[in-house]
């Protein structure tokens, strides 16, 4: 448990500023805008951070991270509207299927290098896009599904919080842990890591297994929230923007990805008068960020304090 | 039904190479997978649907220009951007040419608009060919890219500078001791490139429909044909790996749906990660 130890206070961060956003609810009276605006929030982190897990500790870039939102949403919201069992259930069956998408990504990427999974992650959702648009009758074409809602706003905004809380966690905990070593290991070099006896199949496999699941338990939240989803979900621009929002934040430090998470969906929502230079705006900074601060945000921010604490010790053995 | 199967397989078979070919060779020498090749693509579209209906422009003086623009945008892209990070992981790259491909799709959508645009023939007439009536347009096409494709084989076998880049694509460490500036090399692959993705750009236009979204479509073809070939095998085996992908989409478009092409691609693309790592002609494992 020496992980826990060293992570005791990234995880009271985490604590408190889930319970601030907790206690926002109430405070704000219930805003309607607000409550949308930071449920979103919550759940653009854990895409992020999950999508962190791939790209920042095992190097695999996934160009389709909301593919597996999407697969679990569709899931849900198909046996919602023809097969309604108990609803457990079907959240059960969501989450199955989003994780079990992720082996149609993770199984053939496995024997090859990184590179090719970023090539495989961009054109699965595409297939599912032409899937989602072709049998209209049951996927619903452009429109996609709807349902009647069934949580509360409020109740579904508590739940993203959590999730939120619980996938940061899980995340930090995992990468610190032994076996976010071992991906970190094959993040910078994958030969070497095999002949210290990494298993490397093994564990590109739970990193594709435990990102999808936090990103289909977030989309499933997102699903009953929207009491919707549609074929955009499979499309480029979403993924992208999960792309850029890791960049921004930092590449493989979960707090980044949370942060660049955070921000630039809050930014998102805000650009929305200039709605059709948004993906313009964002591609650029993201070619910016890769050409200049390939370490994000919060690579600078901690390069930065790391710099003031050394400068100080220098005095200070002066 | 069959000989419409087959002659259209033809024509998409040689605009397939197209857009592969200029994808695989700078994957091939400069080991960069550039995945903004399918929006240069989309652009030459664009560059020749603006020469073509804005400007009354000729068929041959808009293919110069929709050739001559995506040239143009590739060598910018290389000399502004690519080069810089040609040191850097392969994360780094595929991010940045990612993110220049949205900037391009979103400067079209911005000043052309995100609709369909159709492109007119400039060539009239038709002829049909066992049964099937292809428009003339869409013959000289096909040879068009089929000649550049010889003379593409040509220059890499024959020439001096040919043989410099096949020698950069095998071995750049030897290649460079002999001799070879591989900077250089990377610059003429870059201009080949470029002037490939213009072909594919041009010959594409009047047959299909044109939208921004293309230059994704464009690239799930790049990454399949690629991947099918293998890298560092021969020339021709892009070319068989374009006519299967082109008959496997064609197929499934006509017995299933036209929207489940891109499904057919991406089975190709599975079963050769999971039994062929190296693809049909390639060398080596990847």
């Amino acid at each position: 448990m020496a992980v826990l130890k060293k992570e005791y206070l990234s995880i009271l961060v985490v604590m408190i500023i889930s319970a601030g956003l907790g206690v926002l609810a109430p405070v704000s009276n219930y805003d309607f805008y607000l409550i949308g605006l930071l449920t979103s929030a919550c759940i653009w982190v854990v895409y992020v951070v999950s999508w962190d897990l791939l790209a920042g500790y095992t190097g695999m870039l996934n160009f389709g991270q909301l593919f597996f939102a999407g697969v679990a949403a569709y899931t849900v919201a198909l046996l919602e509207l023809n097969y309604p069992i108990s609803r457990p259930l079907m959240i059960l069956a969501g989450l199955i299927a989003g994780v079990a998408s992720s082996l149609l990504i993770g199984l053939p990427s496995l024997r090859v290098r990184a590179a090719y999974f970023a090539l495989v992650s961009f054109v699965l959702p595409l297939v599912f896009h032409r899937i989602t648009m072709t049998f209209i009758k049951v996927f619903g074409g452009d429109y996609g599904l709807s349902i009647p809602r069934v949580y509360s706003r409020q109740s579904l905004y508590y739940t993203a919080i959590l999730i939120m809380a619980v996938t940061l966690i899980t995340m930090r905990l995992l990468v610190n842990s032994r076996v976010g070593m071992a991906l970190k290991s094959i993040r910078e070099d994958e030969e070497t890591a095999r002949a210290v006896g990494i298993n490397i199949q093994r564990y590109k496999l739970l990193a594709c297994l435990v990102s999808a699941f936090f990103t289909s338990l977030a989309g499933i939240c997102g699903f009953y929230y929207m009491g919707h989803v549609g074929p955009e979900i499979f499309g480029m621009m979403g993924s992208f923007n999960v792309v850029i929002m890791g960049v921004i934040g930092g590449v493989g430090t979960i707090f980044g990805a949370a942060l660049g998470g955070g921000l630039l969906s809050v930014l998102l929502e805000f650009m929305r008068p200039v709605a059709e230079y948004r993906n313009l705006f964002y591609a650029i900074l993201l070619v910016v960020v890769v050409m200049v601060a390939s370490r994000g945000a919060w690579g600078g921010v901690a390069s930065y304090l790391k710099e003031r604490r050394e400068s100080k010790e220098a005095i200070e053995v002066k | 039904m069959l000989e419409t199967v087959l002659i259209f397989g033809v024509i998409w078979t040689s605009l397939y190479c197209l857009i592969a070919m200029g994808f695989s060779l700078l994957f091939g020498v400069a080991k960069v997978l550039n995945l903004s090749h399918g929006m240069i693509i989309m652009g030459a579209c664009y560059v020749v649907f603006l020469l073509v209906t804005g400007m009354n422009w000729t068929l041959g003086a808009s293919i110069m220009g929709g050739i001559t623009a995506s040239a143009l945008l590739i060598v910018i892209i290389y000399l502004g951007f690519i080069k810089r990070l040609l040191n850097a992981p392969h994360t780094s790259m595929l991010l940045l040419t990612a993110g220049l491909a949205t900037v391009i799709q979103q400067a079209v959508i911005l000043t052309v608009g995100p609709h369909t645009k159709f492109v007119p023939s400039t060539i009239v007439g038709s002829t049909a060919i066992f049964g099937v009536v292809l428009s003339n347009q869409q013959i000289i096409s096909v040879v068009i890219a089929l000649a550049a494709i010889a003379l593409l084989v040509i220059f890499l076998q024959r020439t001096r500078l040919g043989r410099a880049i096949r020698a950069v694509t095998q071995d750049r460490d030897t290649a460079v001791i002999s001799g070879i500036n591989a900077g250089q090399m990377y610059l003429v692959t870059i201009i080949i490139t470029g002037i490939l993705a213009g072909m594919a750009g041009v010959l594409v236009a009047p047959i299909q429909t044109v939208t921004p979204e293309i230059g994704w479509e464009m690239m799930v073809t790049a990454f399949t044909v690629t991947i099918l070939a293998g890298l560092g095998g021969p020339i021709w085996g892009i070319v068989v790996a374009a006519a299967i992908v082109a008959y496997a989409e064609l197929v499934t478009a006509f017995l299933i749906a036209p929207m489940l092409k891109e499904a057919a691609a991406f089975i190709i693309m599975i079963l050769t990660l999971m039994f062929r790592p190296a693809g049909l002609f390639g060398k080596g494992r990847l």
